[in-house]
């Protein structure tokens, strides 16, 4: 394929080294638990050991008596010093506690009291001196009782446990219902999992009153925001500083609010002490405010006789666990953009509540609500290809956005970019053999044995740009606007020193930013150098979120290049006594378009806008150095796609359950996918594995388990089951590239695809293994006791 | 998790070792491996004042023959069962029971011994060991006794040793020439603890089964042999109807437990079908024997 780039590409499009991997790999990049100051202290957290109960008193009189302890914050008095934690504006006030519980507790876990000591070792020892007194109320643990009228309320300021409650309704879905000549319908539930990176959260905080000045070292996802507004007497000014972190998977996000500010107050309490704060495992697991996609599903989707869907109906019951404080119900929200995934249906009705119980609030994972919900979708077009007689790939064909339909414009206003399903879909069946694996699939059911085979199909939205269309209503009416930048300098060695706006984070940014400007430039990938910018006052960024980097960096980057080429030419200009519209830039020099005539290398002409300012025509600007903030040039309307992307893809997988055991072995996984320009194939590969390994988690191991009083069961990796190397096949990936007319280089996101997928593909050929029992699974964790369950339940009818 | 203070005694030998816990008695724990001991220190599950690292006795760290056995050292690493050449030929069992373990960075630090003292019930060695009939050497400054695994566990996670005494060697009989053995388990993951595990031996003579020893694990509070069923087995042909009831004595026998990850029915269900699967691996085992 032909990318097209607006630049000689000899790096875009290969599957290079990746240049940040030397120094992650040797352990030399500066995580959050490496950095040292002196005289720092340390955090440790007392955490309330009921789901739900009211503090009658606190004594913190050994704890603070123990040699080493400086200080003992309790929740009552954190409360007077801050204010509650973020929630929803417009959407649902008054649903957070504060960084720590002052008068009640909403979740086991939820932290009490805080000691700072001179090593963490101390303050957990005397963490475990300090004295609670609870009154023990009734847990609120089903989401479904959470919402009757006689519930226990987790917040006695609000009416109910409801969050809220939205019905979006496009087209006539009730009449549409009531046309079609088959109905199929199910209820579904979605594992609570959330992401697990390598290293947990953790913060650094230093308020010097002298200079009136809080500063945050975290290992935040999201840069440049300020938590000032967190305090009653705030600082004068404050500053987040994010180091390199090793994974996010959204977990980087909000949940740091809660440790940012008591790590802050700490160090205030302590005259300016650095204070130090690192999330241990079991706290991630119990505590840390990243649970998702808690959700129960009831769906009703409508056919014609010969297989078109008309109408879907979903309706969503979102567990939020105990607070709003992430703004993470939001994640609701995210499926209205690709409603109706990949498939042409005008009525459409989503309805979805959210309520609050006594568990672990939830937080932001990779996907954002996608993968629950394309799992509903895929699994009733599965119903519905059963109940016509149709092959599962047949029926997706039969209600796939065409190719000359882009843009399509989809019921919820926004708009797909691009794309040509039907040839992912068929690429994926091809190099799958999808024929033969329905042969041997038939085969072994002859013997009496288990086998399922899925074809599901998925969409991606990619490289968020603003909250606009669907997304303003949780922003309470409001739109905005999610930039990105990129600074680039030229030494007078003809180097250049890229700088980004956001932490590394493991996605691979620095190698393909690395990969366009040597491009652009013409210069070798050693003549680049990536870093993350110090600078105290940084250019916008949102950082990595909503399959958003490969979209909006390389807008940003080739901005700036243009920015800075326009620059060096314009003083070339000048130096050559040629006008500037005869000049290009090739092979690291500006020469005469054409190739003829003298070139002048780069460096020289850095060198001499540095050292010879006198040579420079006199409006230009002489600083080889330029900024570049992308922002889309798109209306922030009530319509239109938050996304400017939307990648898709095929997955294929041949599973086998074992009859007696229930569990699920996973023999093949096929995947497709479209997602635009590959700037590197092998990074690309890396994310779709990746996704892969949290959908097979979140369906056949990870879930976080509570008991009929609140009580978390899944608080070490013992029994929050990652899946391992042996568990996730490396699957095989074909690539199909349609680009993306709106994006720079014709890039998509992918970040997110292949999570959003994959719940799909295994809960889909659980079931179709299933299907000669004659029972379905509807759980979406095919845990093997679940699975032996049903085959129990078969055996008995 | 950070673990509460401790006293960190290193021992260099045996007599330094039971010294140490003759003075601390039950305030001290050993640290072998600390696969176990490490994240239960963490947790502070695990709250010793004394933490006596064993580590570092040389004359703990060896698998020599001894009559018709084979003994381990306390030190020894579990990875040692899958490439050791005196364990494949006398109890090659123990390197299928490596298999079902876990991890290879695990294997490397946790020891053959510890496994069996820390005594998880759902862990392989200890019922491995039981069907094996291996006994255990346990040293204290009044001298050493042997204890038979089959009779060190005393309900979930204790054993009867004595708060002085060190368990300083496994010795494990040498299997039956052409027996027959198999270690099956249903897990998770590759690599964790059993949700339901059974070890099998079996020797024939001539149709008939001669000799036949199965322990289970992660079926009750202990690793523990399944003598009734082992009854039913020996002398007889072998025979599908004969092993499935075999399999319904096991199911209704045990006595499992219900957690997270499984139901006590689930685990019932599955205990049947594992002393299916692993009669049948072990019959076949003994009859490739008795061929070669």
């Amino acid at each position: 394929m032909s990318i097209p780039v607006p630049f000689k590409s000899k790096y875009v499009g290969q599957s290079v080294k990746r240049v940040e991997d030397p120094v992650l790999l040797t352990g030399r990049a500066r995580h959050i638990d490496d950095l040292e100051f002196p005289g720092m202290l340390h955090v440790a957290f007392l955490r309330s050991p009921h789901a739900h109960a009211k503090i009658i008193s606190f004594d913190v009189s050994a704890a603070s008596a123990l040699p080493g302890v400086e200080c003992v914050l309790t929740g009552a008095e954190l409360k007077e010093e801050t204010r509650p934690l973020n929630t929803m504006p417009g959407i649902a006030s008054g649903w957070s506690g504060y960084a720590m519980a002052a008068d009640k507790v909403r979740y086991a876990g939820e932290a009490v009291a805080a000691v700072a000591a001179t090593s963490r070792y101390i303050a957990e020892d005397a963490a475990e001196l300090i004295q609670v007194e609870y009154e023990i109320l009734d847990a609120v643990v089903d989401p479904e009782q959470a919402a009757l009228p006689e519930s226990a309320l987790v917040y006695e300021n609000q009416e109910s446990n409801v969050l809220f409650e939205r019905n979006y309704t496009y087209g006539e879905p009730d009449r549409a219902m009531k046309e079609a000549d088959l109905v199929v319908r199910e209820n579904y539930r979605f594992p609570r999992v959330s992401g697990n990176p390598l290293e947990t959260v953790g913060v650094i905080a230093r308020w010097d009153s002298v200079a009136d000045e809080l500063t945050c070292w975290t290992n935040t996802q999201s840069p440049g925001g300020s938590i000032r507004g967190s305090f009653v007497n705030p600082p004068g000014r404050d500053q987040i500083t994010a180091q390199p972190h090793g994974g996010s998977f959204g977990t980087k996000m909000g949940a740091l609010l809660k440790y940012e500010i008591t790590a802050a107050l700490l160090s205030r309490l302590c005259d300016g002490r650095h204070v130090k704060y690192i999330e241990d495992r079991m706290e991630h697991l119990l505590a840390s405010s990243t649970h998702a996609w808690d959700r129960r599903y009831e769906a009703e989707f409508g056919f014609t006789s010969d297989g078109r869907c008309t109408v879907m109906k979903v309706r969503l019951l979102n567990d939020v666990g105990s607070s709003c404080e992430n703004s993470a119900p939001s994640m609701c929200w995210k499926p209205l953009v690709m409603l109706t995934g990949p498939y042409k249906v005008q009525h459409f009705e989503y309805d979805m509540a959210a309520v609050v119980t006594n568990k672990t609030p939830e937080g932001a994972y990779r996907g954002y609500g996608v993968p629950p919900h394309t799992l509903v979708i895929e699994r009733l077009m599965d119903k519905a290809a059963v109940a016509l007689g149709m092959d599962a790939a047949e029926i997706r064909q039969h209600n796939f956005i065409q190719p000359d339909e882009f843009p399509y414009k989809t019921p919820t206003g926004t708009e797909y970019d691009s794309g040509d399903y039907p040839a992912v879909l068929q690429l994926a069946l091809e190099k799958a053999n999808y024929e033969g694996l329905k042969a041997e699939q038939q085969r072994r059911r002859d013997e009496g044995r288990l086998v399922g085979l899925s074809v599901v199909f998925g969409i991606e939205p990619g490289g968020v740009w603003a909250m606009t269309g669907p997304f303003r209503d949780w922003l309470g009416g409001m739109g905005a606007i999610n930039p990105e930048s990129a600074a680039i300098s030229i030494s007078a060695e003809g180097t250049f020193d890229v700088e980004l706006f956001y932490a590394l984070e493991g996605q691979g940014q620095p190698t393909f930013a690395t990969q366009i400007i040597a491009d652009y430039f013409g210069v070798t990938m050693e003549s680049v150098r990536v870093s993350q910018s110090d600078a105290r006052n940084p250019a916008p960024s949102m950082g990595p979120a909503g399959s958003r980097q490969a979209v909006v960096l390389t807008f940003a980057l080739i901005g700036a290049a243009d920015k800075l080429a326009a620059r060096l030419i314009r003083v070339a200009s000048n130096l050559l006594q040629t006008p500037a519209d005869q000049l290009e830039i090739a092979d690291g020099s500006v020469q005469l378009k054409g190739g003829q005539g003298p070139t002048l290398p780069l460096g020289q002409i850095a060198a001499t806008m540095t050292f010879r300012p006198d040579l420079l025509p006199d409006e230009i600007e002489g600083n080889p150095q330029v900024t570049y903030t992308w922002r889309a040039n798109r209306p922030v309307d009530t319509e239109g796609s938050p996304y400017l992307s939307y990648a898709n893809a095929c997955h294929v997988a041949l599973v086998e359950v074992d009859r007696a055991t229930g569990q699920t072995s996973i023999e093949r996984y096929v995947i497709a996918d479209d997602c635009g320009t590959r700037l590197n194939p092998a990074m690309v590969e890396g994310q779709v594995q990746g996704g892969v390994a949290q959908g097979i988690g979140a369906t056949l191991f990870e879930e976080y388990v509570y008991d009929e009083y609140g009580q978390p069961q899944s608080v070490t990796f013992a029994d929050y089951l990652m899946p391992s190397i042996y568990e996730v096949p490396m699957t095989e990936k074909h690539a199909f590239v349609t680009p993306s007319p709106l994006t720079a280089l014709g890039v998509k996101g992918t970040g997110e695809g292949a999570i959003h997928v994959t719940p799909a593909a295994i809960f889909c050929a659980v079931n179709d293994a299933l299907a000669p029992l004659g029972v379905e699974l509807e759980h979406a964790n095919a845990k093997p006791e679940r699975v032996w369950q049903l085959i129990q339940q078969a055996a008995n009818i | 998790m950070k673990p509460v203070a401790f006293k960190y005694l290193k021992p260099a030998t045996v007599e330094e070792a039971t010294a140490f816990l003759a003075e601390y008695g039950s305030e001290a724990k050993i640290l072998a491996g600390g696969q176990s001991m490490m994240p239960m220190l963490s947790m502070r599950i695990a709250r010793p004042s004394v933490l006596v690292d064993i580590n570092e006795i040389a004359e703990l760290t060896y698998i020599r023959a001894a009559d018709d056995a084979v003994a381990i050292g306390s030190v020894t690493r579990q990875r040692r069962l899958g490439d050791d050449d005196l364990v494949a030929e006398q109890v090659p069992v123990l390197a299928s029971a490596l298999k079902c373990m876990s991890h290879p960075q695990i294997q490397n630090r946790g020891t053959v011994v510890g496994s069996i003292c820390h005594g998880d019930p759902a862990a392989e060695l200890p019922a491995v060991a039981i069907a094996l009939g291996a006994e255990l050497t346990a040293c204290s400054q009044a001298g050493t006794r042997t204890i038979p695994v089959a009779e060190f566990y005393r309900g979930y996670y204790r054993n009867i040793l004595e708060p002085d005494e060190l368990v300083s060697e496994v010795n494990f009989p040498a299997m039956l020439p052409g027996c027959g053995w198999s270690v099956v388990e249903i897990s998770r993951r590759h690599g964790d603890l059993a949700l339901a595990g059974v070890a099998s031996l079996v020797a024939f003579a001539g149709e008939e089964i001669d000799h036949v020893r199965i322990a289970c694990f992660g079926l009750g509070k202990a690793a523990h042999r399944l003598v009734d069923a082992e009854s039913l087995l020996k002398g007889q042909r072998t025979s599908s109807e004969l092993f499935q009831e075999v399999a319904s004595l096991v199911s209704s026998s045990v006595k499992p437990m219900d957690d997270s990850h499984a139901s006590a029915e689930y685990r019932r269900a599955l205990a049947a079908e594992l002393t299916q699967r692993s009669l049948f691996e072990a019959i076949e085992r003994a009859k490739q024997g008795a061929a070669s």
